[in-house]
């Protein structure tokens, strides 16, 4: 297991692989929004490769920006549904301070005053390795996607809703193999057992756990990843964090901070403080609309 | 004479860094708009001065707590009088974002080639880590992006491993990258502005009537000349008017070989080849004119007009990809 580490999207947009299938994608974002991390050497091995092919800026940046369409990791899909600038920035900075990742890109947006925005980034290398700029593009790839939705969240008023594994099915079209259907019921009714799982989808345990297995999945991984997204929709609510890890299923407070920290490295506490922060400068706003003239 | 000499200094030196920031940084008063005049003139012969002195101006600033704010300002206007053949050429673009590729196949490639020599001075090896350094061979710089939806400038910056960035040497080059890109941003909403010229920078400052501005304006004007015609023209003796250029820091060849890099700097933009633009413009071959260019600004006209930019992606990575590390 390596030390260091870089945000799945970004290493698979850089790897640009052939052979994804929408089951394997999805089996990908569900295992992903679990543990959110690929080791650092692949995104670093990607990015030179990549370079040595010669792709271009703008093919990286479409590939970050396809991934992170389907990633349904709490912490970034937080962020990215932040209305405040500010707050995204934070947001991503935090991530980088929190997480495991080899490189921690501290982005500042200075004011320019009518200019052309400006995004400053700083990459502080915790591994002794060049840093191709090709991995420095993904990863600006990802703030600029997740900064590009604040206007349009900020628009729309409330938080939105966190992408769901049966919606990304559907937007795959694998809304009808077994792992969809199992995300589905974990989504909507909570956790259960999977012997009640199999129950409700009408079929054995073994003969789910095949299926399931024959996708790429597990029932475990599933209820995890259900478990988690549900515990996130949550975190804008006044409800403390251990009300919602005993009611999600987690053994406690400590084991939701854990998952969510494997996830996609930020604590819930945090992503909380984000999330309120954003919620009341959103409402402050139409309030004086004057200030930020 | 004159001529030859500041041509040896300059492919001596190389590049460095421009020379807009540095005197950004070391932020000295008494600087008159002849004497301003005549550090333009010099810029588009030698646009660059020593890295050494670059960062020294920036460790001064923040010694003297420098605030960004007044670097950025007095950066860009430094940058408004600047002759530069790179910062000549970019004013010509219209595109912020073939500006951005530009300065990075400068930042580099050319950058990198003048580090090489001095980057011994600059590092300040970590000593008890007995970390290798130079996980980058390149001086610290600017790497840059733009978001490929709306324009959004990406600015990361790069350092050597064990060296110490100032934060006014960053605060100055970002300045730099934002004027340059800002002017193309000008540019693409429709503003006219065309090319700097001597005569114009001369307008600005204010000395237009000085003997050095009313030279650049007859050298602009008519073409390469000699002193002595020159001074016909200008209606005084020749050795007075070497006096006046004198009492300013100028000569008349300075003058001379300012304006036909200035000129053809413009004329990169055209469609001609680089062969009619030297002749043109009073070099005595593309030679000469390909040596003028690299002494300036460490770069080739070739280099400088680059390829067409490519309709997809940018020529950022062809450049990127060496880097020199194995």
């Amino acid at each position: 297991m390596s030390r260091f580490l870089a945000y799945h999207v970004v290493v698979h947009a850089l790897e640009g692989r052939s052979g994804w299938t929408p089951s394997k994608r999805f089996a990908a974002a569900v295992s992903h929004a679990i543990d959110g991390h690929l080791p650092y050497e692949r995104y670093n091995a990607a990015g030179r490769a990549r370079a040595a092919e010669g792709a271009t800026e703008a093919q990286v940046e479409r590939a970050v920006r396809e991934f992170l369409a389907s990633d349904l990791s709490p912490g970034v899909g937080v962020i990215g549904g932040l209305s405040s600038p500010t707050r995204i920035v934070e947001g991503f900075n935090e991530y980088n301070a929190s997480s495991g990742v080899a490189v921690r890109t501290n982005v500042s947006m200075p004011a320019t005053g009518g200019r052309a925005p400006l995004v400053v980034a700083r990459r502080e290398m915790r591994v002794e390795a060049p840093d191709p700029a090709l991995c420095r593009i993904g990863t600006l790839a990802l703030f600029d996607a997740l900064i590009s939705n604040a206007e349009g969240n900020a628009k729309r008023g409330e938080l939105p809703k966190l992408k769901t594994m049966s919606g990304l099915a559907r937007e795959l079209g694998v809304a009808g193999s077994a792992s969809a259907e199992a995300a589905l019921v974990f989504e909507s009714e909570g956790a259960m057992r999977v012997e009640e799982l199999a129950r409700r989808l009408g079929c054995h345990p073994r003969s789910l756990a095949r299926k399931l297995r024959s996708e790429g999945l597990t029932a475990e991984a599933i209820r995890s990843a259900a478990r988690i997204a549900r515990a996130s929709d949550r975190l804008g609510s006044e409800e403390s964090l251990t009300v919602i890890a005993m009611e999600e299923g987690f053994a406690d407070l400590a084991h939701m901070t854990r998952s969510f920290k494997l996830s996609s490295g930020m604590q819930p506490s945090l992503l909380r403080r984000l999330v309120k922060a954003d919620a009341s400068e959103h409402s402050a706003k139409p309030a004086h609309p004057s200030i930020h003239r | 004479m004159a001529n030859t000499k500041t041509r040896e200094a300059g492919a001596v030196l190389g590049a460095g860094a421009p020379e807009a920031m540095v005197l950004a940084l070391e932020s000295d008063v008494g600087w008159t708009a002849q004497a301003r005049f005549a550090r333009s003139v010099a810029s588009a012969i030698r646009g660059h001065l020593p890295f050494g002195r670059y960062f020294e101006a920036g460790r001064r600033a923040r010694r003297l707590g420098a605030a960004e704010g007044a670097i950025e300002r007095a950066t860009w206007d430094w940058m408004e009088t600047s002759l530069h053949p790179l910062h000549g050429f970019l004013r010509g673009l219209d595109d912020p974002r073939s500006v951005v590729d530009r300065l990075n196949a400068f930042n580099v490639r050319d950058l990198g080639e003048a580090w090489d020599g001095e980057r011994e001075k600059h590092l300040v090896r970590g000593g008890d880590t007995g970390r290798e350094t130079g996980q980058e061979t390149g001086p610290p710089r600017w790497a840059l992006t733009s978001g490929s939806g709306e324009f959004r400038l990406y600015a990361c910056r790069v350092s050597p491993d064990g060296f110490d960035d100032p934060e006014g040497c960053q605060a100055a080059s970002l300045a730099s990258i934002t004027f340059l890109v800002e002017a193309a941003r000008r540019r693409a909403a429709g503003a006219l502005e065309g090319p700097k010229t001597l005569s114009g920078v001369a307008r600005e400052l204010g000395v237009e009537r000085t003997a050095a501005a009313e030279a650049a304006l007859v050298f602009e004007s008519e073409g390469s000349m000699s002193v002595e015609d020159l001074a016909k023209r200008l209606g005084c003796g020749k050795r007075s008017l070497e006096r006046e250029l004198q009492a300013v820091g100028l000569t008349a060849g300075a003058l001379r070989l300012s304006s036909m890099i200035v000129g053809a700097t413009a004329s990169l933009h055209s469609s001609e080849s680089l062969t009619e633009i030297s002749a043109k413009h009073g070099f005595a071959d593309l030679a000469h004119m390909t040596r003028a260019f690299k002494a300036a600004c460490g770069m080739a006209p070739s280099a400088l007009r680059g390829r067409a930019p490519s309709a997809g992606g940018s020529s950022l990575f062809v450049a990127a990809v060496p880097n020199k590390i194995r």
